[in-house]
């Protein structure tokens, strides 16, 4: 990023910054300083040691006669690496979303400008920096639109790069709604994407959801995606899963790409999963697909049991197996957070894999994980983390992580927020 | 230059927020025993009497000092401030709370014959929060509002759903594999979405481009939600990868496969090693890497997209020794003429 984009990014931020200031009536976000040992993957010896801080924050007011709900929400981190960086950059940052967005026309129409995460239909999830407008014009009848300049990590977008999109769409209610979207996407002046799409949620009883989505690509003419899922939850213990899905893995490379005039390549699944809540502090679950992919099948199952205290502890096992033609693993998994006085939380997460083929000359990998937390003041929390073990890449693996984390706003814990 | 001044826009955030807000969240706790007042027959009405004409939640419905002096003032003049203050050091009044529902109190109170138990079951004690009204309950005895909870019209009464915890209810389960389903949800109904979660939640795992380190390492401390890269998922990732190429491409794009196998140095040009096995470029060979791309050409990709410069064009190109790459069929949606308009074509064709 050149300096004059820097300081127009700084003079947005700062504008931005100061409607929030001016109008909000109500703001709640984080701020966290994290630090990260970790080794590095090809020489074992090394560990790196970055020292990261992150902001959140999601300012809201009710907005005036023209402009209502209004919202700015805004993240951003930056990094200074202590000894040898693993990138060979001592310092990094990034912005992941800086947005202002309001109704206008007696709510009708939502606006959004800034970077943010375009989501729907064929444009899937986006993270872009431009414009979004949804709005409803009747009997829940509506449209979606996008257009902007995709993020490239650290503002290098080249010149060329864009995308737009747009969905139209019939909202029935909020948990049934169909429809119909394109996306128009370049990469440095070239066509990267230009697909359209039909998809749906319907639950036509309370009990039962049906989705379905199909991507067509225009470029190739050829299907990129279809999914079809059925969810039914037969009793408040019990809910059941089946879907069925097609992919052209090799449609989701950029149409830019040299390597996209290679290879046609089709994927298909089928499986169902099943959760079973046998006690209201037990849930069992339970999962298997059956893969066809080029060159050959294989499956991905795995079963998960977890137990909920009313403390709000939880303590769980878990085994999963995945195989391809090429190769596989079976996973097991103990994991278990534990609540003490004082706001004192310690979590313990035993993982192993076996795999089928050896990788780097190994075929077992071993990690546990053990933190501390402690909620030592009204929206403050501190949090140390020591991960061993050893695997395919590292003899010996040894990772520290600390965490002190600020949250203000009210509620103290946001969904939208660090956690 | 660049990182200061995202930093410097962090840190004015920061200043702004607390501007707005005001003060941090302070650690005092006003103690009022709603049970000994209310043996003491006082009414809810003398302390809370702005609440008998409010139609918004907007206002103070909290009684001030002085209200409470009325009864209290010899013990506050004999220094008897933690009677009602948890912390005296930083005693304070009631927090500022702001409305999160669309309430008239004063069309209610007609409708109960102003009997606020009606709503307000069970009240706080001193260190004993509980929630005022028993939620959805309370309001649900109402025909009405059991309408428009039936047809989800959240904000008939919710302000604001995107500032509440996730509480999954039967409609939008969140159980079991929830995370490779929900894709599904969001595209074709974000707006339910939306209703729960702010952005920056989902950029927690979405914002693969600027992300700063992956939300397992961020959240290491919550072993039992499901995350995709959990642990050493760097051991295993080739064969997710295998079973599922479209997986990962859903949220990288192939240019982060190769920074990162730069950085580990195993992509092109910068290996110290070949990490291809024998008879790689054996045609006929069970190994040969025409066979392999054309069953995953994500992880040829993943390493070796350089563009022009990728070492495919130097045999695949028109005239190379490695002849046609091109799948069976190619041709008949791919019209040469166009082809000199088209980035990849220019490499190997003029």
């Amino acid at each position: 990023m050149s300096f004059a984009n820097g300081l127009r990014l700084a003079r947005a931020a700062g504008s931005l910054l100061a409607l929030a200031g001016a109008g909000a009536a109500r703001a709640d976000g984080s701020a966290t300083t994290l630090l990260d040992s970790r080794p590095y993957v090809r020489d074992g010896g090394h560990q790196e040691t970055p020292l990261y801080e992150s902001f959140a924050l999601s300012a809201r007011s009710d907005g005036g006669d023209v402009l209502q709900d209004v919202r700015i929400v805004a993240r951003a981190w930056g990094r200074l690496t202590l000894g040898t960086p693993f990138d060979e950059h001592r310092t990094a940052g990034d912005v992941d979303s800086l947005f202002v967005e309001g109704r206008v026309l007696k709510r009708h129409l939502l606006l959004r400008v800034g970077r943010q995460l375009a989501v729907g239909g064929a444009v899937r999830a986006t993270q872009l920096d431009g414009i979004a407008a949804d709005g409803v014009v009747r009997n829940g009848i509506g449209a979606q639109a996008w257009a902007g300049v995709p993020v490239q990590p650290r503002f290098s977008q080249a010149g060329g790069d864009f995308l737009t999109g747009a969905r139209v769409f019939w909202r029935h209610a909020f948990d049934s709604e169909v429809g119909a979207s394109f996306v128009y996407a370049l990469r440095k002046g070239y066509i990267a994407r230009r697909d359209v799409a039909l998809e749906g949620s319907w639950t036509p009883i309370r009990a039962v959801t049906v989705n379905a989505l199909g991507q067509w690509s225009l470029e190739e003419a050829r299907l990129a995606e279809a999914r079809l899922q059925g969810l039914w939850q037969a009793s408040p213990k019990l809910q059941l899963v089946a879907d069925v899905q097609r992919t052209a893995p090799d449609l989701f490379l950029d149409r830019t790409s040299i390597f996209s005039v290679f290879s046609e390549e089709r994927r298909d699944e089928a499986g169902g999963e099943v959760v079973y809540r046998l006690l209201q502090p037990l849930s069992l679950e339970g999962d298997w697909h059956f893969l066809k992919v080029e060159g050959g099948n294989g499956h991905r199952g795995g079963a998960r049991a977890t137990f909920r205290t009313p403390t709000g502890g939880s303590f769980g096992a878990e085994a999963r197996l995945l195989t391809e033609p090429d190769n596989g693993y079976k996973l097991a998994r103990l994991f278990g957070i534990r609540r003490f006085p004082r706001n004192v939380t310690v979590t313990l997460d035993l993982d192993a894999y076996w795999l089928e083929r050896q990788i780097n000359a190994e075929k077992r990998s071993f990690v546990a994980t053990l933190t501390g937390g402690w909620a030592f003041l009204p929206g403050w929390e501190a949090m140390l983390a020591g991960s061993f073990g050893t695997t395919p890449y590292f003899e010996r693996r040894t990772e520290v992580i600390a965490r002190v984390a600020w949250r203000f706003g009210v509620p103290a814990r946001l969904p939208g927020g660090f956690r | 230059m660049k990182y200061l001044l995202v930093l410097a826009a962090a840190v004015a955030a920061c200043a702004t927020a607390a501007t707005v807000l005001g003060t941090s969240a302070g650690g005092d706790e006003i103690l009022f025993p709603h049970a000994r007042h209310k043996q003491a027959n006082v009414d809810c009405i003398t302390c809370h009497e702005p609440v008998w004409d409010a139609k918004t939640l907007a206002g103070d419905f909290l009684p001030n000092e002085a209200k409470c002096l009325e009864c209290h003032k010899a013990k506050k003049a004999a220094g008897e401030c933690a009677m009602c203050h948890s912390d005296v050091r930083h005693a304070g009044p009631w927090p500022k709370r702001p409305p999160r529902l669309n309430f008239d109190h004063a069309a209610h109170l007609d409708r109960v014959k102003e009997d606020c138990s009606v709503c307000h079951k069970q009240l706080a004690e001193p260190r004993k929060p509980v929630m005022i009204t028993a939620g959805h309950a309370a309001c649900l005895t109402c025909h009405n509002h059991s309408k428009q909870y039936d047809d989800a019209q959240c904000t008939n009464c919710h302000l604001d759903l995107a500032s509440y915890p996730l509480v999954p209810v039967t409609e939008v389960s969140h159980q079991g594999d929830f995370l490779r389903r929900h894709g599904n949800v969001a595209r074709a109904s974000g707006k339910s979405c939306a209703a729960c979660h702010e952005q920056n939640f989902c950029l927690d795992c979405h914002a693969e481009k600027t992300v700063m380190v992956p939300v397992e390492t961020r959240l290491v401390d919550r072993p039992d939600r499901r995350f995709i890269h959990r642990q050493d998922f760097l051991g295993r990732h080739s064969i997710d990868a295998r079973s599922d190429p479209a997986l990962c491409q859903r949220c990288h794009a192939v240019s982060s496969c190769e920074t990162c196998h730069q950085h580990e140095r195993i992509s092109a040009g910068a290996s110290a090693r070949n990490p291809h096995p024998p008879g790689w470029v054996l045609p006929g060979s069970p190994q040969f890497h025409g066979t392999e791309a054309r069953r995953n050409i994500s992880s040829c990709a993943a390493c070796h997209d350089q563009g022009e410069q990728s070492n495919c064009v130097s045999c695949h190109k028109v005239g190379g020794i490695g002849g046609d790459p091109h799948p069976a069929g190619f041709r008949t949606r791919h019209d040469i003429n166009e082809a000199r308009n088209d980035g990849r074509c220019v490499a190997c064709h003029f």
